[in-house]
């Protein structure tokens, strides 16, 4: 992701430095190129049971301020998940060891929708969105979605 | 590439441009949202800053509208705003009557100290942070214990080592000086009957880690409305001297007017920035990945990471930070939600409502802001630091690591060259912004506005 650019090595007398186009800001060590993450806003859960499909308001997610998820969570081959079904989400920087300093809460809807508060991405880079499907607590499937956030984006 | 940008340009001059005068303009029209074309790339002679970098910048200045503050009806009330200053610079406040706000937050030494660590009546642990943009931080304190400005400043007002008071101790002195009672009064409508002395011991305060302290006791003592009653006065201070501190705004550095030259291709304003400057934001934006945490109007993302220094020998032993502070921040009464916030309702105090309690919150500390960072040294939360080389040391080695909690992991070691080194302290003395009016760096001559005639 030429983040290693020696910037004071490239300068020369009368000459601008660093003419290539910039990577994005993101930590080293998080591995991946984010031009090649799939952020699909939609995926099956490992599990095979549910279509798991998120929207964010507002819409791109704004870096460093509250946002909210509208999620819609489909049966492949039956009923959406029941009323008493736990519903979670959560959010990761792989590569920093740490999520959001925010604690979301999901309310449901009926019909396999959910509204997610409290969400807030406050560092730009690659996020890890989870959302968790069970019946009980102990058979949770995490539903993997990938989040790119750059400054001004 | 365009570009949606909040433009505040026609707005601002001259009511927000640090001379804010006594008669305060209503609170801002909205944003008027105008398309800016980007260059694809601008080269200064020095640097070729790219379309991805300049979009970045764009974000860092110019300062935005001063964020509501809800919870504050008397935020922007001019005459509270005065009565604020002038309890800003007032020692009557302290219990020594030496010590005042602006003992350690002094207008002349960018309102911080220059000390490593606070001293006020006795000596703190934790450094005395400047107070340029306060208004736009999201939590205040170094571990974000308090939810507004107005809550922050109650603090140290009863702070044993800092000012020392109580609050109806307080309620006394307002009731007691004449000038600061008339003020008062013509601002939050009347004290209570402070000479009651049956209802209002000279001093009372909640003590919840020492309650046989007499302050606590005497507290207990007193009937539940008179405890509101007072907390009422107490919070009345405190929102005049955040109506107060949100005029203290940092405009117009040599940064603000590069990043301009910048979007708008002024190429005469470029020499803004000297070459070492302009190679210095080359390397804060890139390879120094320093936008991480400081981007924004403050170069700050108002958050709270562990950067590994929670433990300093004689500064009070480890630091929990952050994570010890989610507790008093959802139990202070003075918060938010809380019966002396003006605006309870929940959707206006989200940050309150989705506070997590999580490990990599131990030993975390909030990002500073950098605006002025050249005049606020020593640096770091515990004034570890001496000078920027002192800091810069840190980020070029990374030594050590964090007694507790774990390090921010996408920090590494930046391995700055010598000339990197000092394009960075370039790069950092460029914002600091234009003077404020001299009028808000010092006490005005009474509490109130005088009148115009």
């Amino acid at each position: 992701m030429g983040l290693l650019l020696s910037i004071a090595g490239t300068v020369a007398c009368g000459e601008a430095q660093d003419s290539q186009e910039p990577a994005p800001v993101v930590s080293p060590n998080q591995g991946g190129d984010p031009a090649l993450l799939d952020q699909s806003t939609t995926q099956t859960s490992p599990d095979r049971r549910f279509s798991i499909q998120y929207a964010p308001l507002p819409d791109p997610i704004p870096l460093n301020d509250y946002f909210e998820l509208s999620l819609e969570i489909k049966g492949l081959e039956g009923d959406p998940p029941g009323e008493d079904w736990i519903v979670q989400v959560d959010a990761d920087m792989p590569g920093h060891n740490h999520g959001m300093n925010t604690q979301p809460q999901v309310f449901p809807l009926g019909q396999g929708r959910y509204r997610v508060e409290g969400m807030l991405f406050h560092m730009p880079g690659h996020w890890q969105l989870f959302i968790d499907v069970g019946e009980r607590e102990d058979s949770l499937s995490r539903t993997v979605f990938h989040v790119f956030l750059e400054h001004g984006g | 590439m365009t570009l949606s940008l909040s433009c505040f340009a026609v707005w601002l001059a001259p009511s927000l441009l640090g001379q804010v005068p006594a008669d305060h303009p209503k609170p801002p029209p909205p944003a008027l949202n105008m398309e800016l074309e980007l260059p694809e790339k601008v080269d200064t002679g020095t640097v070729v800053f790219h379309e991805r970098e300049i979009r970045h910048l764009a974000t860092f200045t110019p300062l935005p509208e001063l964020p509501r503050s809800r919870s504050n009806r008397w935020a922007d009330d001019p005459k509270a705003a005065h009565f604020g200053q002038f309890l800003f610079f007032d020692p009557r406040l302290s219990s020594t009557g030496e010590i005042s706000c602006a003992s350690c937050h002094d207008p002349a030494k960018s309102w911080g100290d220059g000390k490593a660590l606070g001293e006020g009546i006795g000596s703190l642990t934790r450094h005395t942070p400047g107070l340029w943009n306060v208004a736009y931080q999201r939590w205040f304190f170094w571990d974000g214990r308090a939810d507004s400005l107005w809550a922050q400043a109650l603090g140290p007002l009863e702070h044993p080592l800092e000012m020392g008071q109580s609050r109806v101790g307080l309620a006394h002195v307002l009731f007691q000086q004449a000038d600061l009672r008339q003020a008062y009064e013509s601002l939050f409508g009347s004290l209570p009957a402070m000479d009651e002395e049956n209802r209002f011991p000279p001093h009372a305060r909640p003590v919840s880690d020492a309650p046989d302290h007499p302050h606590h006791v005497a507290w207990l003592a007193m009937a539940a409305e008179d405890q509101k009653a007072v907390n009422r006065v107490f919070s009345n201070l405190g929102k005049a001297m955040e109506a107060f501190q949100r005029r203290i705004q940092s405009r117009n550095a040599p940064f603000d007017g590069f990043v301009a030259a910048l979007i708008q291709g002024r190429k005469e304003d470029f020499q803004l920035l000297s070459p070492s400057a302009q190679r210095g934001l080359k390397l804060f934006l890139g390879r120094g990945q320093c936008t991480l945490c400081h981007f924004g109007p403050n170069l700050s993302d108002g958050e709270f990471h562990n950067i590994g220094w929670t433990y300093r020998p004689g500064a009070g032993g480890v630091d929990w930070g952050r994570e010890k502070a989610l507790t008093l921040v959802e139990q202070d009464p003075f918060n938010g939600l809380g019966e002396y916030s003006d605006h309870r309702r929940r959707r206006a105090n989200q940050k309150l409502l989705y506070l997590r309690w999580d490990e990599h919150l131990v030993g975390a500390f909030k990002t500073p802001s950098l605006r002025h960072v050249t005049e606020t040294a020593p640096y770091m939360h515990d004034g570890r630091f001496a000078d920027l080389d002192a800091v810069l040391d840190f980020y070029s080695e990374l030594p050590g690591a964090p007694p507790i909690g774990h390090r921010e992991e996408s920090l590494q070691p930046l391995r700055l060259l010598d000339q990197e080194r000092a394009d960075l302290k370039a790069f950092l003395e460029s914002l600091r912004g234009q003077a404020l009016d001299p009028a808000l760096e010092k006490p005005p001559s009474g509490p109130l506005p005088e009148a115009k005639s």
